[in-house]
């Protein structure tokens, strides 16, 4: 049997996260080591100055980096090792099959990511993980985004993803409902939708997919992006192989960016 | 029930409208209406749609409206003849007119037909089924505090004919058109249609929580993005008084409906899940949320198309209109500016988009 692989913690800043419940879901793979060892996993927060911080991390003989919502727009040129890109929505382990049945959707059919945001959360880190699930559940990249509406209230924005598909993507600001994401697509004769709850518990997202043959729903994974990303994250370790998250955290971040800066000067 | 003590009821236009909506809905309350006497162009389909209800038919407006047993005057034909025709039936006297929305195609004609309302006393009623919904207006009394910065109409469809067939058998349907979206004109026909067409079932839903922080006239409404969607449809975003509106309506092949008017603030948010248009199934479901507690309304099995007749059958009689006509008159105002700045900004964007 392999040893678990060791994890630091050390870098963490959003107890939110509660990695360390997560760990606890996955005791022979991991086991969490004082902060002054070796790692082999290092989980760090995507927050401002994260790219320095994976390099420390690698230079201090981490095998992979599990980076939590980066957002802040920064990038790394070349990574010195594989780092897992851990997004609540996009990472959500239902969103592989999502992309499967999206496959099937022509891209004339618009595509619509909604979120619905606690008052007072950071908006920018919130458009960054819709960004990230248009890709995921499309993989295709945007390439033309512009923000409609702005308000207190929250935003409206339409984009365009690279094979023409039209993107319309909305974060609404309240308490009244917890936080998340849904995402439709309504074909010529079929249509898709998906709610992906957040990561604080492992409620599974639902998808449903209603053609000629009725309606039928995925099935239900009660599992985290978080811990869908640790389990990346011991795999790569495990299988020696890479992983190319990063190379759309930049394009991501800065897309975010430029929307966000665009609703100050408006 | 003796006829006697039935309003009879006239109806202009027998098209699916009237076939798989009014007549099915008439029946429900035939304790209180008959109807008496139908009028279509088409003197076939006049003829088969009136002997389902052991009408007389006429391809003649006036002799419907000549009619002394036609008490209740119902306008179901296309929208450009709403006007004149509500006209005519409030000065042939009669107790009530019910008119399918919009009841006029211009802010002039909406003034006109108030001016003669007043004038005869002949109330009229404007059929916005989902104002007179049960859940929906539950969830308005129970809903005070909420004061929206985002309301969202999303309206996703079947063809209408799906649900005619569940409604009734219909004879005679209007002929499907071809529709060349790089054509601009064509762009404007179908987001004017649309929201004319289909949002207009929401719009003074929308009117009435917009109001509630802001102003919903003709200066305060901003279309900020209008466009028209795959397959069939329209996405329109707003800003009205200070509150962003989103239009978004589809109609598709495929089977599943899907009709919510949604709206938020800080901390509270309303959905309301309508029925589909036609199948008299019942309210919508209207669900509350606020402060970590969700109420639903539970839905009742009449709809509003069955309360509008109600409250025909009220005001015939001669109660005062739940809906003053001031207000009917500013919610079409609100949708005919609506419709019109949406089909100029749709048409704009094709013409750049066509020309670059």
């Amino acid at each position: 049997m392999n040893r678990p692989l060791t994890v630091g913690l050390a870098e963490l800043t959003d107890d939110a996260h509660r990695i360390d419940v997560t760990l606890a879901s996955l005791p022979i793979s991991f086991a969490s080591v004082d902060v002054a060892d070796t790692v082999d996993v290092a989980i760090i927060d995507g927050n401002e100055g994260w790219p320095a911080r994976v390099e420390d991390a690698f230079a201090e003989g981490a095998r992979v980096v599990v980076l939590i919502e980066p957002a802040s727009g920064e990038s790394i040129g070349h990574s010195p090792g594989p780092v897992i890109v851990d997004r609540v929505y996009a990472g959500n382990p239902a969103v592989a099959a999502l992309s499967g049945v999206l496959a099937d959707f022509s891209p004339s059919a618009l595509l619509e990511i909604r979120a619905t945001v606690a008052t007072g959360a950071e908006m920018r880190s919130r458009l960054c993980g819709l960004l990230a699930l248009s890709r995921a559940s499309t993989n295709e990249e945007l390439v033309d985004a512009e923000v409609v509406a702005h308000s207190l209230g929250g935003l409206v924005i339409r984009a365009r993803q690279a094979n023409g598909r039209p993107v319309l993507l909305t974060i609404t600001v309240t308490d009244a409902v917890p936080e998340a994401v849904s995402l439709r697509v309504i074909g010529t004769a079929a249509a898709v939708e998906a709610t992906i709850p957040a990561a604080n518990a492992a409620r599974p997202a639902l998808v449903t997919v209603s053609d000629g043959h009725g309606r039928r729903q995925l099935p239900t994974l009660y599992e985290t992006s978080h811990r869908a990303a640790l389990r990346r994250a011991r795999d790569i370790v495990r299988s020696g192989a890479g992983g190319d998250d990063l190379k759309a955290v930049g394009a991501d971040g800065a897309l975010a960016g430029r929307l966000m800066n665009s609703t100050a000067t408006a | 029930m003796a006829d006697r003590n039935r309003i009879g009821v006239g109806i202009l236009g027998a098209g699916p409208v009237t076939q798989a909506i009014h007549l099915p809905t008439l029946v429900r309350l035939s304790d209180t209406f008959r109807v008496v006497r139908i009028m279509d162009v088409d003197a076939s389909v006049a003829q088969a749609v009136a002997a389902r209800v052991s009408a007389d038919w006429t391809t003649d407006q006036a002799e419907l409206l000549d009619d002394p047993a036609v008490e209740v005057v119902a306008i179901c034909s296309p929208h450009a003849f709403h006007a004149d025709q509500v006209i005519a039936a409030c000065r042939a006297g009669k107790k009530a007119v019910l008119c399918e929305k919009p009841f006029a195609v211009s802010a002039e004609e909406a003034a006109r037909i108030a001016e003669v309302s007043e004038q005869t006393g002949v109330p009229v009623v404007v059929g916005a089924m989902h104002a007179y919904d049960a859940g929906w207006i539950a969830a308005m009394k129970n809903s005070e505090a909420l004061a929206p910065h985002t309301v969202r109409s999303s309206i996703v469809l079947p063809p209408n004919s799906r649900f005619e067939d569940f409604a009734t058998e219909v004879v005679t349907r209007p002929a499907p058109f071809a529709l060349d979206l790089d054509d601009p004109d064509a762009v404007a026909r179908v987001v004017s249609g649309g929201i004319l067409g289909l949002a207009i079932h929401d719009l003074p839903l929308i009117r009435q929580l917009v109001n509630r922080v802001g102003s919903t006239l003709p200066a305060d409404v901003t279309v900020l993005r209008s466009e028209t969607v795959s397959p069939f449809g329209y996405l329109v975003i707003l800003e009205v008084g200070g509150v962003v509106v989103e239009l978004h309506g589809v109609m598709s092949e495929n089977w599943a409906p899907s009709w919510h008017l949604t709206a938020f603030d800080d901390v509270s948010a309303l959905d309301v899940e309508f029925t589909p248009s036609y199948v008299q199934a019942g309210s919508s479901t209207a669900t509350f949320a606020q402060e970590g507690r969700t109420t639903i309304y539970t839905p009742t099995d009449d709809n509003g198309y069955e309360q509008e007749w109600i409250e025909i059958g009220r005001v015939a009689l001669g109660a005062a209109p739940l809906i003053p006509a001031s207000v009917l008159i500013d919610d079409l105002a609100f949708a005919l500016d609506i419709a019109d700045k949406a089909s100029t900004a749709a048409r704009t964007a094709v013409a750049e988009r066509t020309a670059a």
